[in-house]
Formats: C-alpha cells, structure tokens, sequence
C-alpha cells in the first residue's frame, strides 16, 4: 500500500534527510581517501534500507516486494558510486 | 519500479566496473588519468598571481622541481597525503636533500585536479595556501605533477615547494624551519649573524631547469567518464520516480510498492555525492 502524504511521514523523511545531508557533509571531509568515502555511501546506503524497512515494519504494510525493493534501491547506490570510485 | 530491470542495472554496472579497470590496465592507451597539468603553465599562472599581488616573480629552481619530484614519489610509495609522512618525514627533508639550503620555505599540494588553473585557483582561494604563493619571502619555486595511485584511488598529486635560500650563516646546526600552507609554522629562534662573506645565489639557466612532470593523455580519462555515466543514470532514475510520484498521486493508484519519496530524497543525495566524488583537493 502506498501513501504519498508526506505530512503523514514527516519523522520519517526528515530522519532520511539529516542523514543523507550528514552523510554528504562526511564525503565531503573524506575526498581525500576514497576508500572512507566508499564506507560513508554503504553505511549511508544501509541506513536508508533498514529505516525504510523499519518504518514500513512500524505501518504494518512490510512486504517481500517492498523488502527486496529498498534492497536494490541501496544495492544500486552502492554500485553507482563503486562504477566511481572502484 | 520493476526489480529485474533494477538488478540488470545493478549488474551492468559492477560488470562495466570490472570492464573499465581491465581496459585502463591493459590498454592505458584508451582509457586512464588525463593529466593536462605543465609545469610552466603553473609557474606562469603562479607568476600572474604575484604579479597582480605588485610582488616579484618566482624562479624556477631545479633543486626545488627536485624536491617537489621526491615528496610525490614519497607520498606514493608510502601511500600518504600529508605535509609530514607517517614516519615523521618533514617536506624540509626534502629540500635539504635535493641541496636548497632555505632560509624561508613552504609547501602546497593538491590532488585529483585536470588543469592548472583549477590547481592554483583552488590554492588562491584558501587563506594558507595563498599566503604562501603571494609571500615576499620566496624567491624560487619548483613543481612536480606526478600520476599514480594514492589511497587506493589513482590520481594526479601536484607539489609546489616555496623557498628563498639561506644566504647568511646560522650560528646553530639547527635549521632554520620554514612554513606550510596551512600550519604556517614560525621560524625557530636561532642566534643569526651576517657572515661577512655571503652565500652567492645560483642562478640556474633555462636550459638546465629539472622539471619534474608526467604527462599522460589516454583517449578517454576515467573519472570523467565513470563520474558523467553514473550522474546521467541516477538522473534517469530521479525522473523516473518523481514522474511515477505525480503519476500515481494524480491517479489515486493504489499498490505494492515502498514510498517513492524516500527514494527520491536517495538519489537526489547520490546525484550530490556524485557531484563531490573525484574533486581536487588540496592540503
């Protein structure tokens, strides 16, 4: 099930928010090692997955295609910035 | 969002990964690091700050080029980017045994930059940096671009090394420490007395001028390519999901699927990332 009422998640989007902005702020004082900025991405890109999980989980609308859905979302940031920095 | 079409990009890009660094191995020719940084482009663009600062220009000096040339390969070989190495090494080591004796030196370095201009426009704009290209106490300059891999991530180091020799007698073995970009370390007090008879300064003609430079010009530079492939591809994803977003808000289309919102603020972040990834900087 799907709701686009932003207002309704705002804990939600804000939390996914400050972190990526922290996470941008790190690979920004990190340019000069490209192996740290690789580990900001994935622990970034973790975040994201495990609080969209968490906060489907919390809405009882977790589902396997939603699972497998965030998990490629991360999957496909990590591999965009391995294609980078690899 | 179809998850087979997802893992197919997924898949493409790990492979296209693989792809990229088994051709930059094995035809360096096609694909590599585009270095298109001279040394007499950063000495002229060097000169033109100073100038416009009303100081003198610098001179080229071949035992600071040497130098220059030394921190790079130091810096490599051990695998660090630092104005000291991790087993103490100062960048004053490096002039002593190249055969400056300085009486003012400093040092600026920069990695991962395309041109020389973006290198001393980088350097200009950060306060420490600047003070040391438009300080009246040098009078020489040496450079040194050198390509190879650096923390895991191959890239081209740009030295730039100040100094102004040192034409009096110190009544100390100590030397005289100078100063780096950013630390801007003051002199050590040593008891100073003018020798009655002064240290000549070299002056080294064009001819014999040790620049130290690589310069490597594959068909395709990598960063460019990966860092344009990946933004083009999180770009499409972008309007894909914010098109989908109006989509099914318009429609009331009710389904499976995780918040599209989420997604987007993602890749909106990766699309910054993207941005940062690869920049020059500087130190």
């Amino acid at each position: 099930m799907i709701s686009i009422d932003a207002k309704k998640h705002l804990w939600y989007y804000s939390g996914l928010l400050i972190v990526s902005l922290l996470a941008l702020s790190l690979l920004w004082m990190t340019a000069y090692d490209g192996a740290l900025q690789m580990a900001v991405i994935v622990l970034m890109s973790l975040f994201c997955v495990v609080w969209g999980l968490l906060h489907h989980f919390m809405h009882h609308d977790l589902h396997i295609k939603i699972v497998l859905e965030y998990i490629l979302i991360g999957a496909l940031g990590i591999s965009i910035v391995f294609f980078i920095l690899g | 969002m179809h998850h087979k079409s997802l893992l197919i990009i997924i898949g493409l890009l790990l492979f296209g990964q693989l792809f990229l660094r088994y051709t930059e191995k094995e035809y360096s020719g096609v694909l590599g690091i585009t270095a298109n940084i001279s040394t007499g482009e950063l000495l002229s663009l060097t000169n033109q700050k100073r100038q416009e600062a009303g100081l003198a220009p610098l001179i080229l000096n071949e035992a600071l080029a040497q130098a220059a040339y030394k921190k790079a390969q130091d810096m490599l070989s051990k695998n660090y980017w630092a104005h000291n190495s991790p087993d103490g090494t100062t960048p004053w080591v490096f002039f002593k045994s190249a055969g400056y004796d300085y009486l003012f030196a400093g040092e600026n370095l920069a990695r991962g930059f395309t041109t020389a201009p973006d290198a001393v426009s980088a350097w200009m704009s950060s306060p420490g940096h600047r003070d040391n290209m438009l300080s009246a106490n040098y009078k020489d300059v040496g450079f040194a671009v050198v390509t190879g891999n650096l923390t895991g991530d191959e890239t081209v180091l740009v030295v730039e090394m100040f100094g102004s020799r040192n034409t009096v007698q110190v009544s100390q073995a100590t030397p005289a420490r100078g100063k780096i970009a950013i630390t801007q370390l003051s002199p050590t007090p040593t008891i100073v007395e003018l020798s009655p008879f002064p240290t000549p300064i070299i002056s080294i003609s064009p001819a014999n001028i040790f620049v130290a430079s690589v310069r490597s010009e594959p068909l395709i530079d990598r960063k460019t390519f990966t860092k344009r492939t990946a933004f083009v591809i999180a770009l499409i994803f972008l309007v894909v999901l914010i098109v989908d977003l109006f989509i099914i808000s318009r429609k009331k289309i009710v389904r499976i699927a995780a918040h599209n919102i989420d997604h987007i603020i993602f890749i909106a972040i990766l699309l910054l990332c993207i941005l940062i990834l690869g920049r020059g900087i500087i130190l």
